[in-house]
């Protein structure tokens, strides 16, 4: 069963210069328990693609399913609550809020959940390698611990879906082996996983590669 | 976790900008309180200095020529004593210091003086104030320096007027004024002396300091007394009045030009700090919004930070003013400071209310641009 379903998606931005395709008729299905690289250079349209899939951005034209829910068709509280509930994000600069603590920001997620998953934060530490970094300021932390903290707040609310957005981009090679292997431990648990790259990092863990040029797919995979 | 921890959390986090904004706070609310603290004892200052001026206000019997008076300072028709009474006993009026006078030119061992019998100085109701002139007890008199002069009077002889004995209290300085030919004793003694029992000749008083720019402070007063007293007339000493309204409205006016002005800077101020935070915080906002969370979490770190600084700011302020109030009062206001420069409960309180509300009015617009920023478009630049 596909858990994202796209039809027909399209996404325009309107700039000074006139108009930006960056989706321009994205059919695309992904089948619950995918590990999918979705790859492509700067502005072939994969970071839209992952914020249209995550009900961030409204498509021009086109739906998106999500677990059967057409995430358009709800509200922008009902579609921040479905999210929070089946999406977790990663972003390539970790998005850590800087005056919150380790845990303090893995728990940022629990909260806009509605269900409180507080007590889930010390394996997600453990299991993530940060036990020992609870108490710590983000500014305290390397790039690869930053990314893993945010991995952990993705990963908290247990959702169906992970989505991330050059999760290795500023890290190094052990480190983006250690991420990559974070988010397939996720995927062989039963979970989904979209990454958006520019490289070839998630060659290795990802079971489907679609490649995106000027906002249209080219399966590789 | 709650709202009021995360915005404890980002004060700790980002103290300077925590910091200039209570400073700015703490400039308006400071710059209120010493000015309006000075503004009150100026008013009070003047008062009391206008007060050794004299009385500005004269009520004369109807009969009495208004132009004889004006030329001798005297009536020469008298009213009721018992007028004093009446108007005494009202309430929410336009003058104060009420004083009967019966006075009355007349020669006495050769020379021309004026009698003048003063009753004790009173006070409408709940306008108890120290008296404006001295009183003169009963079978006493105080004499004038021409007077006690050219008749070699001296304290502590007894005189004798129309039959009537009085022992010389006081011989008055030289004042170069009416006042050096005055014998001045107890109204009941006056009336005996000049033969006119429950009468006297004029209620002198001292306008208020309430009327505002524009209005006809003479109309008013007259409207007021010919209610109660219809056969009387009203006479003001109009360049005193003037003087004391136009001192009054002086500090009013500074008062309501400055203000705004300072209360303005140090608005723009918060909210070009606001707006910085709201800047430096474009991506945990746009997080926070891709969490889920929604305007009200995002709005309230916000305005609960524009809360904080604000009552900070209103504390700080209020301490600092009441501290400037208290050391340059009693340098400025000579008089007065002793009592009317204090720190006053109310107005802590009203800066307790007024600083948060205009340190959240001074944030609200880009509180209101940090709750509708995108989330896609802030996460999707970086």
């Amino acid at each position: 069963m596909s858990v994202i379903v796209l039809s027909d998606v399209s996404k325009t931005y309107r700039t000074r210069a006139g108009q930006v395709k960056a989706l321009d008729g994205l059919t695309l299905e992904i089948p619950t328990g995918q590990f999918v690289a979705v790859r492509g250079p700067s502005g072939s349209g994969k970071t839209t693609l992952l914020m249209v899939i995550a009900g961030m951005l409204r498509p021009s034209a086109g739906t998106v399913a999500v677990g059967g829910q057409d995430v358009f068709a709800l509200g922008q509280q009902e579609r921040a609550r479905f999210r929070a509930r089946t999406i977790g994000f990663v972003f390539q600069m970790f998005h850590l809020v800087p005056y919150l603590n380790i845990a303090e920001n893995i728990r940022l997620a629990t909260r806009a959940d509605g269900v409180n998953h507080s007590s889930e934060v010390p394996p997600l530490l453990e299991r993530l390698g940060l036990a020992g970094r609870a108490t710590h300021k983000p500014a305290e932390l390397s790039a690869g611990e930053k990314q893993r903290t945010a991995i952990a707040r993705a990963l908290l609310n247990r959702p169906k879906i992970i989505l991330a957005d050059e999760p290795t981009g500023n890290l190094d090679p052990k480190n983006a082996g250690m991420v990559m292997q974070h988010l397939a431990d996720f995927q062989q648990a039963g979970g989904t996983v979209v990454v958006a790259t520019h490289g070839r990092a998630c060659d290795d863990f990802a079971t489907r590669v679609i490649s995106l040029r000027d906002g249209r797919p080219d399966e590789t995979k | 976790m709650s709202t009021i921890k995360m915005v404890l959390k980002e004060l700790w986090h980002r103290k300077i900008n925590f910091l200039l904004g209570v400073l700015a706070v703490t400039v308006a609310v400071a710059f209120f309180v010493a000015f309006q603290t000075a503004a009150r004892a100026s008013n009070r200052e003047t008062a009391r200095l206008m007060l050794s001026m004299g009385y500005n206000l004269h009520v004369i019997a109807q009969d009495a020529d208004v132009g004889d008076f004006l030329m001798t300072g005297v009536a020469s028709a008298t009213m009721p004593e018992r007028y004093l009474e009446k108007l005494a006993s009202q309430k929410n009026i336009s003058y104060n210091h009420l004083l009967a006078v019966l006075e009355k030119r007349m020669v006495w061992r050769d020379i021309p003086i004026i009698v003048t019998g003063l009753a004790p100085e009173i006070c409408p109701p709940g306008r108890k104030k120290p008296p404006m002139i001295f009183q003169v007890e009963p079978g006493t008199a105080y004499v004038g320096y021409q007077v006690a002069a050219r008749l070699g009077i001296e304290k502590g002889q007894m005189i004798e007027i129309n039959g009537i004995p009085l022992e010389v209290a006081r011989c008055l300085a030289e004042s170069g004024n009416v006042d050096d030919v005055r014998i001045q004793c107890h109204l009941a003694d006056a009336q005996r002396i000049l033969a006119s029992p429950g009468q006297i000749s004029e209620i002198q008083a001292v306008d208020c300091l309430c009327f505002v720019e524009g209005a006809d402070p003479l109309e008013i007063l007259r409207t007021e007394i010919s209610t109660l007293l219809p056969d009387t007339q009203v006479l003001q000493a109009k360049s005193m009045a003037d003087a004391r309204a136009k001192q009054r409205q002086m500090v009013f006016k500074t008062f309501a030009v400055m203000v705004p002005f300072v209360v303005i800077a140090c608005g723009v101020w918060v909210g070009v700090l606001a707006i910085t935070n709201v800047r430096e915080r474009q991506t945990e906002i746009g997080l926070l919004r891709a969490l889920g969370y929604g305007t009200a979490k995002i709005g309230g770190l916000f305005l609960g930070k524009a809360l904080l600084t604000g009552l900070l700011g209103a504390l700080a302020g209020f301490g600092v003013g009441a501290a400037l109030a208290l050391m340059f009062g009693p340098e400025i206001f000579k008089l007065t400071a002793r009592t009317t420069v204090q720190p006053e409960t109310v107005v802590l309180l009203r800066a307790l209310v007024a600083a948060p509300l205009f340190s959240i009015v001074a944030s609200f617009i880009p509180v209101a641009f940090a709750v509708s920023y995108d989330p896609a478009a802030t996460l999707r630049e970086e």
